[in-house]
């Protein structure tokens, strides 16, 4: 997309003529074209396949910023700070164990982990000042450190499950009265804890080298920062609304404050602390499904092996080349995944060797994939986050009212468990674009390729 | 004029409103009918009326108003026969009432006989038989909007078909937002448009009505929005909400009508 006017740099679009044509595109490009016009921005506004409009930046959405001349944009990260997704995987196969103790499991999953609308941990203490403190600073280390995990899994998180910089006092007392309880839980909308099987590799050398193999159980946690990550956004945005950081703005939503000034510096730190939350939450989630793996299938919480977490909505620093040079970014990142290529020196040593998994959640019926991360420079080593939204909540909930819904996803080989009817009408499969749609587009661009397609049998919506 | 051509008619507003998924007894009014009544004219041939129709007075614009189902009626009283959702306007109720003094001063001049009584705003969800106390038990308020003004024909069999429609800038409309979820919001005020916009909200998620703010002072409309993520930080704090946020998304225009409008986007 060439620069036009108000643009500082062109758009990027990675996306396949069929999906471009599947898709209401005009606002979404609206939208990438507005974040061209953000200051300080570097390279291109870029837009993965999934992307679907959002609000300042689109769903799928890339921007990197010179940290010294730049803008930090709490609506390039969105609400749900640090929304990501975990996979690890159970040593046995499918057809091993059979969907009797499998249905039994993901009932007691559905009985430990809340999920829904406004669902906390009613019986547990909600976390205190001191709590908070660590754990918004040290991200899921403090929740390993309490019982919840072990060592191992830091390394198959992204950043060692902690980004730098967090700051506890930098996030409102109402944003952590809003997570107090919230720790551990689901959450609503398009979150979920899913239980499968490997349907197909790939690259059956990384898969070895990852430990998955064809027919493999696994488990994915698609989670993020809860209320703690929504306030803190909100109570950014009100506070850099006020302050005028939108004017000029062509949305003012994608409002942002210079990177290198008080307010800009106060966001950052303040998003690092709900991102740590989030790592946190998906850790101790993961906690309680090992809980349950060893209650129902007698296997040791240490063999629930966690593959790897990622964020799918975050601002990181990092070190990028650009037109030659090696340079410090704020990488912007709405609804899309990190993806380093073999060598990068911030992954751990068996990433080193084969290159980061990327973890794309399709839908509840068809598919979800495990990918390998390219380390396309061009993205700033990103690519998609799941398969994006074909339909609206509205219009899905339309197309499915009356009938049967889990009749229907039982006859498509899927058992799901959700707190409301409207939960499960508004994800319906077809509410979603096919992410292997989505996933060759990403591979053909060369910003990850595909390791395992992963079928989804069991679901818990939030 | 042969009496094949009669047909039982009435005017009425198109009522949109959350309707729940419910197991209650009773024969169910498919949602698609559900009304409003403003005028019954009884069994007339429609032809001549809808040849008259051009000239039914009509003022622009014509916002349809918006309420809240506040309690149950069972009606008749004495022998009910039909469960409703009373509606209490909280915008457009004299305008609604401006347009049917307006509809019955024309229909009487055209000399068609009418039921003079003041109107009792409610909608009509099913007909006997039912059992009053379950109806009750399970009764939640919910958000209504006017949509339209139809001249129905009854058809029996709890379906109603529009044979003429006059529409109307409804308080708000879902928009197709794939990410999250949107509505166009309208008001003739700031105010207005603060009200709709909430009761917008409490379309995706009832519970919302409990938390509608007192009308603005002097804000602005940035202060609006963030006094409107206040009170959803709140209700998710209270009792959790589906929609965590509302964006700072969207200018505010004024429509063809002269309406202000909003494109309102939630995140959820």
């Amino acid at each position: 997309m060439p620069v036009e006017e108000g643009m500082r740099v062109p758009g990027l679009i990675i996306a396949t003529e069929k999906l471009l044509k599947e898709i209401e595109i005009e606002r979404p490009l609206q939208q990438v074209k507005n974040v061209a016009s953000l200051k300080g921005i570097v390279g291109y506004s870029i837009a993965m396949p999934d992307i679907h409009w959002g609000y300042g930046f689109p769903i799928g959405g890339v921007a990197a910023m010179d940290p010294e001349t730049g803008v930090i944009s709490p609506g390039g990260v969105g609400y749900d700070i640090n929304c990501g997704v975990r996979l690890a995987t159970l040593p046995l196969l499918f057809e091993e164990i059979g969907e009797a103790p499998l249905k039994e499991l993901i009932q007691r999953i559905f009985a430990l982990v809340p999920s829904g609308v406004g669902r906390g941990h009613k019986k547990e203490r909600g976390l205190s000042e001191r709590d908070y403190s660590e754990l918004l600073s040290s991200g899921a280390k403090w929740c390993i450190e309490h019982g919840w995990g072990v060592p191992e899994d830091l390394e198959h998180i992204e950043s060692l499950g902690k980004i730098e910089g967090a700051d506890p006092d930098a996030v409102s007392p109402t944003a952590k009265s809003r997570g107090k309880d919230q720790l551990g839980t689901v959450g609503s909308g398009n979150h979920f804890v899913e239980i499968g099987a490997v349907d197909e590799l790939a690259l059956a050398d990384i898969a070895e080298a990852w430990g998955i193999r064809k027919g493999q159980l696994y488990l994915m946690i698609h989670s993020g920062s809860r209320g703690l990550g929504h306030q803190t956004c909100q109570d950014t945005l009100n506070r850099f609304v006020k302050k005028g950081y939108a004017e000029g703005l062509p949305d003012r939503q994608l409002v942002a404050a210079p990177i290198r000034s008080p307010d800009g510096e106060e966001y950052f730190r303040a998003m690092a602390a709900a991102a740590n939350f989030a790592f946190g939450n998906r850790q101790k989630i993961l906690h309680e499904v090992r809980v349950a793996v060893q209650e129902v299938l007698r296997i040791p919480p240490h063999e629930v092996r966690l593959l790897y977490d990622v964020c799918h909505n975050i601002a990181k620093f990092e070190t990028h080349e650009f037109e030659g040079k090696r340079r410090r970014l704020c990488i912007h990142r709405k609804g899309a995944t990190r993806a380093f290529g073999k060598g990068h020196e911030e992954l751990s040593a068996l990433f080193k060797k084969t290159g980061q998994p990327v973890l794309v959640p399709g839908d509840m019926g068809r598919a979800s994939h495990l990918l390998v991360g390219e380390g396309n420079a061009l993205t700033w080593c990103s690519s998609c986050h799941g398969a994006g939204r074909a339909r609206s909540r509205v219009q899905s909930l339309k197309a499915w009212k009356g009938r049967d819904i889990k009749e229907y996803m039982e006859s498509q080989g899927v058992t799901v468990l959700a707190s409301s009817y409207r939960t499960i009408a508004e994800e319906m499969p077809d509410a979603y674009k096919n992410v292997d749609d989505v996933v060759l587009a990403v591979e053909e661009a060369g910003l990850a390729s595909r390791v395992a397609r992963l079928k989804p049998h069991f679901v818990i919506k939030g | 004029m042969g009496t094949n051509n009669q047909r039982n008619l009435f005017f009425g507003l198109e009522a949109c409103a959350p309707w729940p998924e419910s197991s209650l007894q009773g024969r169910m009014i498919p949602e698609e009918s559900r009304h409003l009544t403003l005028a019954f004219l009884g069994k007339l041939d429609p032809k001549p009326l809808l040849e008259q129709l051009p000239s039914l007075p009509v003022p622009e614009p014509l916002l349809g108003g918006a309420g809240v189902c506040d309690r149950l009626l069972f009606l008749p009283e004495r022998r009910p026969r039909v469960v409703s959702y009373h509606v209490r306007w909280l915008s457009g109720e004299a305008e609604l009432l401006s347009f049917r003094d307006a509809l019955f001063r024309w229909l009487l001049s055209l000399d068609y006989r009418l039921d003079e009584r003041p109107l009792l705003s409610h909608v009509t969800v099913a007909r006997a038989p039912f059992d009053e106390g379950k109806w009750k038990k399970e009764f939640h308020q919910l958000p209504l909007i006017a949509k339209a003004v139809h001249l129905y024909q009854s058809r029996g069999e709890l379906t109603y078909l529009p044979l003429w429609s006059l529409p109307l800038s409804p308080a708000f409309e879902e928009l197709s937002h794939t990410g999250e979820a949107a509505f166009a919001v309208r008001g003739k005020d700031l105010n207005e448009l603060y009200l709709h916009a909430q009761l917008a909200c409490s379309f995706l998620y009832p519970p919302f009505l409990d938390y509608l703010l007192p009308p603005l002072e002097n804000e602005s409309f940035e202060e609006m929005i963030i006094r409107l993520n206040e009170s959803l930080s709140r209700l998710d704090e209270e009792i959790g909400s589906p929609v965590k946020a509302l964006s700072f998304h969207g200018e505010l225009q004024r429509d063809e009508k002269g309406l202000l409008f909003w494109e309102m986007i939630l995140d959820i």
